[in-house]
Parts: structure tokens; C-alpha cells; sequence
């Protein structure tokens, strides 16, 4: 029976999604085509490397809404440091570490200072947002980086599958690798859970913590330097706007409790998975734009409906 | 006896947090520039500011008292200050009761995906908000709404006088201060918000009626979220569809500088007043000067925001309070 309900949890998610593209393969035309599945993913790509992170920080029981500016900032950081230095491991690194610290700070502000994680992240919102439009006065910066471009658009068996798809599952394999298989992820879910008895059983909170914020926020550089990389350029003003909001509703949709407790990674990617066929849903029916946002609202509050329907029940 | 003493100033401490911040903030813009931040048109100016920052802020604290959050209050203004501006021109009170009731529908759907369906308040209202974002954009296609000159709302709320200095708004703001830290202390209903906050099971063992205590908060925070709305057409001029960006987070900021808890149930009503000033009169002093661009301004909103909550909780915790204790 626990197991039947288990597979129940990891597979609503899926099982939303699932639903909604064959709805559109009925009705909507051209939808039906693996060019379709292609680009579901590729636009993907970005926002599933965040919400993985905002996974992680949701299950330790906090919740970073610094995201869609830290995105940003490395972003341009990464930029800058290219054009400066015109190496790209030294930029990479460079963006990768301003990411851990930006973690480190968050973290440390969360758990030891106990700053209320909404809170502390927004004032870090704010900060970095500012930021990234003091450093480069408010201006797009150009990505000279023939290596990089091209690395943005491989794809493998003639033009079938995208490098976004390793992308994502790479780091979600490793990461799925590490709440399995290493003790960490089992503090991380003792910690969200109850952060007391965590701390009373011998758990590293402090630590632990700190790790899941760091980890989030470096995997949201790497969605950012994606993201600048693919279009050789990043705008301070429109890079990552709203993708915190998106990771973290990806991640509701996806089953993870919003107050702590087991990660759900596999649902988190459908989750973001399942906006983004909403997005491409308005496009191709030819409904104007705005709608998206009506239609992506509705569907996560039905999305949770469904998810709570048991509580609902009861209470 | 002593000892009491002791508590009740400690205790005074911890509650003016926000007053202090206040007290700071200008101080440091009396530092900065006396003639300028002193003068007649400035003081005018941060007065105005205040209110838009605080009528979100009020009904903000209402919401984080009683254990929630409203992140839909930025697209609720910007809709209400449109329906507000688009329907004045036929009749004053159908305007204004539409849009105070445009407010007490979403503070009504919110509450209830909250309430009823469970939804974690930060998903629930950030739904809306999309939703919310959604219709403005839908109605008004991206464009904005001007007003006539000689539009009531605009005369009187945007830019009316009372006794020839004080804003209208600042003294609507009053007005509204009173009522409701009054309801918060006297009305049973409202009172019920801090015991929601503080502990729900608790509360629901003891017979309060946390649906309609939370519901009731979230449309005392919608509603003023409305006014606003309009308020902030009055003063511009104008109603835009993104009118309100950036609003929310003011005003959460607003609310935690003035040293309400973010767990809910604690903390003084009227933190959240100074706290709506301290930020308006931050952003003023950061106009008034010309030595750093207009980028730094979010990036200095948030460090002062960083470094209360850093004193707060220096304060709060044993080590202060014990040395406190000893110098007393």
C-alpha cells in the first residue's frame, strides 16, 4: 500500500504532463512532431537547472527568491570576466564563485542568523538585481565565444537530440545520485522536515544547509551562463525576471512540500516541463501572449488542487 | 518589581526596532543635505511618497501577522488604479465601490485557496498574481490610461491639501493607521489575526474561526492594496499596466524593518508606519543625490534591509539583552 502510494507521488506530476500533450496533439495543429518535444526541451533548459536547485533549498525547508537576479549577475559577471580576461575557464570560474558565495551568504543568513529565508533572499534579490545594472551601467554585454556558441546549439544523431537534454539530465542524474545514494540528502530532508530534531539528532544543520543553498545557486549560474551563452549576449534588465517564481512553482507542481521535507527532482523537471507546454501552447493555438500568464496561473492552483486532494478530503 | 522594570524596557527595545531605523534614516539624509531634505517641497514629497508605501504596507502587516503572505498586491494595485481611472468618468462612487470590491474579491480568493484549499500562501498568491497580470494585460493591451486634469480623485487624492500642507493621502493614512491598530487591539474578529498567526492548531482548539480570520485578513490587504492602486494613479496621473512593480517587495520590506515577525503573530502594527517611511524617505535622500546612479538605489534598499534584519536579530538575541541586563 506505502508502495502504491509512493508511485503514486512520483508519478502525478508525469502524469499531468503526459495529459496536457496529448490534449494539444488533439487540438492544437502541428503539435504532434518531434520538432515540438525539441523545443519543449531546449527552452527548457535553463529553468530546469534552477528549479533542480530551488528543489534542493525548498527540501532543506528554505526558499530563495534571489534566484532570478543571481542569475543575472553571474550571467553578466561571466560576460565581463570574458571580455577582460578572453578565457573562458577563468570566467566560468569566476561566475561559479561569485554563485557559491552568493550561496554561502544566503545560507549563513538563513540558518545561522536565522533571517527569515524569504526575507534575507529578497534583500540578496534586490543587491544582486542592482548590481548587475551598476557593473555594466544598465547595457547588454556582447559574448565573443566561437567555442561556447557552438557548444550551445551541438546536437547529436544528426540534429535529433539537443545538447540541452544532457544538460538537464546530467546534472539531475548526479544530483538524483547524491540524495540517493550519499548521506547529504537525507540531512538535507531531516532539516526540512524539522530542523529541531534534525539538530537534536546530531545533524550538521548549519552546514548542510548552507551546502543546499550553495548548490542551488551555482547550478542557477550555470543555467544563466547557458542562457547568455546561447544568445552571445546578457542583458542585465531581462535575464532571469520571474525565473525564481517559475523554478519555485515548478517545483510545487512537482510534488516537493513548500515547507521542507523529500525533494521530488524527477517531478520538479516535469513541473517546468509542464509550463513551458503551456507556454508553447498559447503560441501555437495563436493566442495572444498575455493569456499565458492567466492560463499558467490556473493551471498551477489545479496542478496543487490535485496534489492536495487527499488533505482536502480530510480536512 | 525590579526585575519588571527591567522586562518593560527591554521589552520597549525590542518594539521600536522599526522607530529607531527611522530615527537613523533621517538622520542620515539631515547629514547629507540639510537645506535640500528639510525643505518645504521635499518633506512634501517623501510625505507622498509615504503613502502609496504604506497603504500596502498596512495591509501587508494584516497578512504576515496572521501567518501568510501577499505577493499579489503589485498587480492588484496596478488593476484597481485602471478600473478606477476607466470607470470615473461615468459616476465617483461606482468607481470607487467597484474597485474597492474588485479588492474584497481577490483578498476573498486568496483567502480561500489558502484557507480552504490549503495552498501554501506564497504559490496561492503568486498564481494570482500571475492571473492578475494576466486580465491587466488582456484589458488594457499594454496601454496607459491618463486621467482629465479635472478628475475628482486626481484633485483631492493625488494632490489635494488639508490646511494648506498636509497631503490628503497622508491624512487618509492617518486615518486608516487608527482604525486599524484599533480593530487589531479591540475587534474580536481582527484580534483573532494574531492568534491565527501565532499558532493555528492552538487557535482552532480555542474556538477562533481561522477560515474567517484569514480570510478576513487577506481582504483587509487587497482592499488597501486598492487604495493604493488608486492612490498611485492620483499622484502620477497616469494608470499603466505595471504600475505596481516592485511595490511587493517594498512593501514586505516595509513591514520587516518595522519588526513584525515573518513567522506571524508577533510584532507592534505600528512597525509597519515607520517601516513604510524609512523606505520612502531611503529612496528619497537616494534621488537627492548625484554621486551614484539610479541602479544603486534597489542595491542600497536591500543592504539596509540586510543590515536591520542583522541588528534584529543581534538584538534579539542573549548576547545583547544579557549585556542590557547587566547595565541596567
Amino acid at each position: 500500500m506505502i508502495k502504491m502510494n509512493k508511485i503514486k507521488n512520483i508519478l502525478s506530476t508525469p502524469l499531468i504532463f503526459v495529459l496536457l500533450f496529448i490534449f494539444n496533439c488533439l487540438f492544437t495543429n502541428n503539435f504532434a512532431s518531434w520538432y515540438t518535444v525539441k523545443s519543449i526541451i531546449t527552452q527548457s533548459t535553463s529553468l530546469a537547472l534552477v528549479a533542480v536547485g530551488a528543489t534542493f533549498v525548498i527540501a532543506a525547508g528554505g526558499i530563495d527568491i534571489s534566484l532570478g537576479s543571481g542569475f543575472a549577475w553571474n550571467a553578466v559577471l561571466f560576460a565581463l570576466v570574458l571580455q577582460w580576461t578572453e578565457s573562458l575557464p577563468v570566467a566560468m570560474l569566476a561566475a561559479l564563485c561569485s554563485a557559491g558565495l552568493i550561496g554561502l551568504i544566503n545560507g549563513i543568513n538563513v540558518v545561522k542568523f536565522r533571517i527569515q529565508p524569504m526575507i534575507a533572499t529578497m534583500a540578496m534579490m534586490y543587491i544582486l538585481r542592482a548590481f548587475a545594472k551598476v557593473i555594466t551601467n544598465g547595457a547588454t554585454v556582447r559574448i565573443h565565444s566561437k567555442w561556447l556558441k557552438e557548444f550551445c546549439y551541438t546536437s547529436f544523431f544528426n540534429g535529433i537530440l539537443p545538447i540541452h537534454f544532457f544538460i538537464i539530465i546530467i546534472p539531475l542524474v548526479v544530483v538524483m545520485i547524491i540524495v540517493k545514494k550519499a548521506p547529504f540528502g537525507l540531512y538535507i530532508e531531516a532539516c526540512g522536515d524539522n530542523l529541531e530534531a534534525a539538530k537534536t539528532a546530531g545533524i550538521r544543520v548549519v552546514f548542510n544547509t548552507v551546502i543546499a543553498y550553495m548548490i542551488c545557486n551555482v547550478l542557477t549560474a550555470i543555467g544563466g551562463i547557458f542562457d547568455a551563452g546561447s544568445v552571445s549576449s546578457a542583458d542585465p534588465m531581462a535575464l532571469g525576471i520571474l525565473v525564481e517564481m517559475d523554478a519555485i512553482a515548478a517545483t510545487v507542481i512537482g510534488g516537493t512540500s513548500i515547507t521542507g521535507g523529500k525533494p521530488n527532482f524527477i517531478g520538479t523537471i516535469f513541473g517546468v516541463f509542464i509550463l513551458q507546454i503551456i507556454t508553447i501552447m498559447i503560441n501555437m493555438n495563436n493566442i495572444s501572449e498575455q493569456w499565458s500568464y492567466v492560463v499558467s496561473a490556473v493551471i498551477i492552483i489545479i496542478a496543487v488542487v490535485i496534489q492536495n486532494i487527499k488533505k482536502i478530503r480530510g480536512a | 518589581m525590579k526585575n519588571e522594570i527591567k522586562h518593560s524596557l527591554l521589552g520597549k527595545i525590542n518594539i521600536s526596532s522599526g522607530l529607531i531605523a527611522l530615527i537613523a534614516v533621517i538622520l542620515v539624509g539631515i547629514l547629507f543635505n540639510p537645506a535640500l531634505f528639510l525643505s518645504y517641497q521635499n518633506i512634501q514629497n517623501i510625505l507622498r511618497q509615504t503613502v502609496t508605501n504604506a497603504l500596502l504596507a498596512y495591509g501587508m502587516a494584516f497578512v504576515i501577522i496572521c501567518g501568510s503572505i501577499d505577493l499579489s498586491v503589485a498587480t492588484t494595485l496596478g488593476l484597481s488604479g485602471y478600473i478606477a481611472m476607466s470607470l470615473l468618468p461615468y459616476s465617483f462612487p461606482m468607481a470607487f465601490i467597484v474597485t474597492m470590491l474588485f479588492g474584497v474579491v481577490v483578498g476573498a480568493m486568496n483567502g480561500y485557496l489558502i484557507a480552504k484549499i490549503n495552498f501554501p500562501p506564497m504559490i496561492a498568491t503568486y498564481s494570482m498574481q500571475l492571473l492578475i497580470k494576466g486580465i491587466i494585460l488582456v484589458i488594457t493591451n499594454g496601454i496607459t490610461l491618463k486621467p482629465q486634469a479635472d478628475n475628482l480623485i486626481v484633485k483631492y487624492f493625488g494632490h489635494g491639501m488639508v490646511l494648506g500642507f498636509l497631503p490628503l493621502g497622508f491624512v487618509v493614512l492617518v486615518v486608516l493607521y487608527s482604525i486599524c491598530s484599533y480593530s487589531l487591539k479591540n475587534v474580536p474578529l481582527i484580534r483573532n489575526i494574531y492568534a491565527v498567526g501565532g499558532n493555528e492548531e492552538a487557535a482552532k482548539m480555542m474556538g477562533v474561526n481561522v477560515f474567517k480570520t484569514k480570510i478576513t485578513a487577506h481582504i483587509i490587504c487587497s482592499v488597501l492594496a486598492c487604495l493604493a492602486g488608486v492612490n498611485v494613479a492620483a499622484r502620477t496621473g497616469a494608470a499603466t499596466a505595471g504600475a505596481g512593480d516592485g511595490y511587493d517587495m517594498l512593501a514586505i520590506a516595509s513591514v520587516v524593518i518595522g519588526g513584525i515577525s515573518m513567522s506571524g503573530g508577533r510584532g507592534k502594527f505600528s512597525g509597519c508606519m515607520y517601516g513604510a517611511m524609512v523606505v520612502a524617505i531611503l529612496s528619497n535622500i537616494f534621488k537627492l543625490q548625484n554621486f551614484l546612479n539610479a541602479y544603486w538605489e534597489r542595491a542600497i534598499i536591500g543592504m539596509v534591509l540586510l543590515a536591520v534584519l542583522l541588528t534584529q536579530v543581534i538584538i534579539n538575541q542573549d548576547g545583547l539583552k544579557n549585556r542590557l541586563k547587566k547595565h541596567i
